[in-house]
Parts: structure tokens; sequence; C-alpha cells
């Protein structure tokens, strides 16, 4: 755990891969609690 | 016996209950005594019936003191609101300069409280005297309510002048927590106070517990008084007020910051600056998500009343709007950027701010691109269209929440990097921490640029839905990144911050600050009270003066440009008599 702390562009790209995982579901909730589309192939065009 | 701090709490929060507990039931019991009487409509006054006095325009008058003793109020109870906590920081940290600005804050108070209650008496009686119908049938609809109104307006004044002029002889120990309760009871009444006024407001847009065909009260004061824009003004105004009032006491700061020649006093007022500046963002930064939920809520109340404020012939001061909060942003981040050179770290933050101000100047300019243009005939030719082809996409809402989310952010950072820079982190973690903060930074700019593009690709209804992740995305950059570094600041090494080491330019920052604010806040004033067009009381009383009409851009421009400047000459005083009543002529030898 510390040598992976130690190594902060692992941290940098652990850190995006987790805060997109955040980011991405929020979106998805919030949409879908609006009731709209989530999916592209979803989406009006 | 010392009280542990959990009872003392308790004890604040069942003194609140006590103040706001009769305000409530007072107004239920007034509904129930009165509910056997007759229903009679809202009154149909003719252009006859409204008294005409010389010739005074009862409009503008009317307009003129309402927002007077608004910009006033506004300030008035805002500053207790900060001065409270900032007391009780000073008493947690012991560090009684906390305490000592707070006291200053209250000063400034002081001397605006007399003119807000002025200013509020004349607006009273220019309404009752040129709209007494008017006025008739509010007092018919809240009933008792105005006289709760009086209780608490006097309970106001003795509180504010109890909790200023007790400061010093309840400044220490068990003798501090009945200070800061007396200061709870005034905040609690004051905060009562506006709900009330808002009630009254909000009522004349969305009119409740009224029967909606004749205007015949059918409902309790209660009804009348939640009605479905109250709690959006409600929280809207609150935290405009305290965005309004650390921009004002900053213009203080400043004023006094130029005027001393004393380091010493310029290193206080320099700090006394920073706080302000600081509250005033804080109270910024939420601000426009109030905004959005109220204009949401105007649109689910009527949409008629929402196109008229944002599609019809009100949206072009949207445009005047967006100038001006950009102008607080650029004011208040340029003022930030300034504050790096207080610490010798400050200067490795500075290559920074470029990139910073690219993204705020990038985001005022989408902001304030209209959608529709004023065009002639010719200019529509050479133009190819009603919309210029690479501008226009600019113009509409996907691109301003874009836009305005991204400069929030921007700003956060701004002020991220300005108390960074006092502080080095000890923590092992410290490098790794600040990767997860930058990761978090580049996906939450990112996702609020994606949002804003599924916007774009959208109908509308979707581009509405599409701004609530916008919003969530910079909360979450915000709110995340304090979390973090409350962490990572923990035991961290603090470095000497010189205070009064900033240029006299960046003091002009502070003052355009409040003067943005208030001429925002006429601006945005003007523009909910015109919602109504020709009704007095929205759909339920007709407005038959001669001036039932919506003036034009420029006429609305230049009133609100007159009260703004009439209400900065009376803060210049307040300011002024601040500043006289600290100085000692030296006695003559």
């Amino acid at each position: 755990m510390s040598k992976i702390l130690s190594n902060k562009w692992l941290v940098l790209i652990l850190a995006l891969g987790v805060w997109a995982a955040y980011f991405h579901t929020m979106d998805w909730m919030l949409m879908e609690a609006q009731g709209l589309p989530v999916q592209m192939s979803l989406m009006p065009r | 016996m010392a009280l542990n701090h959990t009872s003392k709490l308790f004890a604040l929060f069942i003194l609140a209950v006590f103040v706001l507990v009769p305000d409530v039931a007072f107004a239920a019991a007034d509904a129930a005594k009165e509910a056997g009487e007759a229903l009679v409509g809202a009154p149909k006054p003719t252009r006859a019936d409204y008294p005409m006095i010389g010739g005074l325009n009862a409009r503008t008058l009317a307009w003129g003191f309402a927002q007077m003793h608004l910009f006033l109020a506004a300030f008035v109870l805002a500053v207790p609101m900060f001065s409270i906590v900032m007391e009780y920081i000073g008493h947690l940290t012991k560090d009684e300069r906390y305490d000592s600005m707070a006291h200053e804050f209250m000063k400034i108070t002081m001397s605006a409280y007399s003119l807000t209650a002025l200013f509020g008496g004349t607006l009273a009686l220019t309404l009752f005297l040129f709209y007494p119908h008017l006025m008739g049938y509010l007092m018919k609809v809240f009933r008792g309510q105005f006289l709760i109104y009086a209780l608490l307006f006097l309970l106001e004044s003795v509180t504010l002048y109890i909790y200023y002029y007790s400061w010093n002889a309840l400044r220490y120990g068990n003798r501090k927590w009945f200070h800061m309760s007396i200061g709870l009871v005034l905040n609690t009444v004051g905060l009562s106070l506006m709900f009330i006024a808002n009630a009254w407001a909000t009522f004349m847009m969305s009119p409740s517990g009224v029967d909606p065909a004749t205007g015949a009260v059918i409902g309790t004061v209660w009804e009348a008084t939640r009605n479905p824009l109250w709690n959006p003004v409600n929280l809207h105004r609150f935290i405009a007020n305290i965005a309004y009032g650390g921009a004002i006491v900053g213009g203080y700061a400043a004023y006094m910051f130029l005027a001393e020649k004393r380091a010493e006093v310029k290193a206080h007022y320099d700090w006394m600056g920073y706080t302000s500046n600081f509250i005033a963002i804080a109270g910024f930064l939420p601000l426009p998500f109030a905004g959005y939920w109220l204009m949401a809520e105007i649109y689910a109340y009527s949409q008629q009343m929402g196109i008229t404020a944002m599609g019809g012939i009100l949206a072009w001061l949207f445009i005047i709007q967006a100038v001006l909060i950009g102008t607080i942003m650029l004011a208040a981040n340029y003022y930030l950027w300034c504050g790096l050179m207080r610490t010798d770290r400050g200067a490795q933050y500075a290559k920074y701010v470029k990139y910073i101000a690219v993204v705020i100047v990038g985001g005022f300019l989408v902001w304030v691109t209209p959608h529709s243009l004023i065009l002639t005939t010719d200019e529509i030719r050479l133009l190819g269209g009603t919309h210029h082809k690479f501008l226009g996409p600019l113009g509409i809402m996907p691109a301003k929440n874009t836009a305005v989310n991204l400069m929030l952010v921007f700003t956060f950072l701004s002020l991220q990097m300005f108390y960074r820079s006092s502080r080095v982190p000890t923590v092992s973690w410290a490098k790794a921490g600040n990767m997860v903060i930058i990761a978090l930074y580049i996906i939450g700019c990112t996702n609020i640029v994606f949002a804003g593009l599924y916007g774009y690709i959208t109908p509308t209804v979707y581009k509405v839905g599409a701004s609530v992740p916008q919003v969530v995305s910079t909360l979450s950059i915000i709110v995340f990144s304090v979390i973090i570094d409350i962490f990572m600041l923990r035991g961290a090494k603090s470095e000497k911050v010189h205070w009064g080491r900033m240029s006299e330019r960046s003091q002009y920052a502070l003052f355009v600050l409040p003067v943005a604010f208030t001429w925002l806040m006429g601006l945005m004033g003007y523009i909910r009270s015109s919602l109504r067009t020709h009704w007095h009381v929205y759909t339920v009383m007709k407005d038959q003066s001669p001036d039932a009409y919506i003036p034009t851009i420029g006429q609305a421009g230049n009133t609100i440009t007159v009260i703004t400047l009439s209400f900065m000459a009376i803060m210049v005083f307040v300011f002024w008599l601040s500043r006289l009543g600290s100085t000692s002529q030296v006695k003559p030898s």
C-alpha cells in the first residue's frame, strides 16, 4: 500500500479511474431519477 | 457548575424554538378566529382610485424605497449571521482577533440599522399612501402577521443593541456563551423577519390560500405564507444576504486599508478584507444553484411567468446579469491572486493564475453571448441568418451552464491556492493526496463539459436535466477537495502570512464587489417584481394604476443605477461614520 502511495503517477491513474467511476455513477443516477435516457442508444436525436 | 458543550448547544436550540413557535402559532390562531367571515373578493380599483400627489411617480418612489430598504436590510441581517460564527471560532481557537473583528463588523451594522428602519417606514407609508387597496387586501390576507412582524422588529432592535453593547461585558468564559445566545436570538428573529417579508412578496407572485377566481381569502395565514415560491426565495435571499454582507464589509475593510497609514492597522484591515472576501465567495458559490431552483419553481408555478423572465421582455436583463456576475467573479479572483503575494510560498502558485484567468474570462464571454440578437434587415443578410453560425450555439443554456460551473470551480481553485500557500503539509501521503485532488479536478471538469455537450444534442427537457449533474459535479469538486485538504493539512507547517503586504490596487477589487452586488440585487429584484406584469397579486388583483406597464430596458437600467449610486453614497457615509467613531482628538497641550 505504501509503495503505491509513494508513486504519485500511479496514484494519479488510480484516482482518475475512481473519480471517473464516481462521476459516471452520479450522472447515471441523477439522469435516471429524472426519467432521462442514460444510454447512448436511447438518446433522442 | 459549568455546562458541557452539548448542553449549551441544546440550550441554544431550545431558545431558538421559543422564538420561532409563537410566530407560527399566532398566525394560525388568527386564521381560525376569522374563518367565519363572509367571503369577499380582492378589490378591483379603477385608475381613478389610485391617489395622485403632485407629479410624483408612485411606482418609482415605491421601487426606490423598497430597494434601498432591501439593500440595507440584507446587510443588517447578514452581518450578525457571520459575526456569531466568527465569535464562536474566536472562542474555540482562543484567538481574540476573530472576536475583535466580529465586534467591528457589528459596529458597521449599528450605523446602518437606523437607516434600515427609516427606509422601511418610508416604504410602508408610500405603499399605504399610493396603493391603499392593495395594502388593505394584503392586510386581510396576512392579518395578525403584520403585528407579529412589528413585534419581531422590536425584538430585533432590542437584541441587536444588547448583542452589540454587551460585547465587552460578556467576553470570556461562560459569559461568552450567554453573549452568543443573545446573538443566536438576534439571528433567529432577523431570519423570521425576512421570512415573513418574503411571504408577502412571494404571495404577490404566486398567491395561495385565496380563491383563484375572486381572490377571496379562503385559507389560513399559514397557507398564504407557504405559497409555492416562498421557500425558494427564502433560501436564495438567505445565501445572497451572506454574500452581500461579506462584500459590503469587504468594502469597509478596503476603505480603512486605504485610509490608514500605520502598518499594523493596515495589516488588520487586510486580514479583515481577506475574511470578508472569503465570506462573499463562500456565499456566492452556491448562489447560482439556489437561483436555478427559484427559476425552476417559477416555471413550475407558471410557464408564462418563466417565459416572461427568460425568453420574453426581461430576457435581455439576464445578459446584464451575466456581465455583473462575471464582474464579481473577476474581481474576487483578482483579489485572491493578489493575495498570493502575502506569503513567501505564494509566488510558486502565481504561474497557474494565467490559466485560471483564461477559464474565467472565457466562461464570462460565453455567458454574455446572447442567443437572439436585435438586428436590422441588412445585418441579418450579412450574418446569413438571425443567429451567428459560431456564436449562436453559445447563446443557449447548455453552453452557459457549462461556463458558469467551470467559472465556479476555478474560482474555488483560486481560493484553494491561497489557503494552501500559507501551509506546508507534513503528512507522508501529501504528494498522493495532491494527485487525488488533481484527478478530481480533471474528471469533474470533463464531466461538466460532457454534460453540457449532452445538453446540446437533446431536446429542452433533457437540457434542463443535464444541468443537474453539472451542479453536483461542481459541488463534488468543492466538497471532496475541502475534505481531502482538511486531512492533508492537519498538523501542517504554517508559513508566515504578511498581512498588509497587498497592493493598493487590489483593494479596488474589494470596492467592485459591493457595487456589482448592489447593482445585481437591484436588477434581479426588478425582474422578480416585474414578473407579475400588470398584476398587483398575480392573476388575482389587477394593477390599474397609470404605471401598470413594464418599463423599457433603458428606463429600468437608469432607475436601478440611480438607486445603486444612492445606496453606495449611504454606505460611504456609514463607513465614514464608523471611522469617525473610533477617532479621538489629541488633547491640546
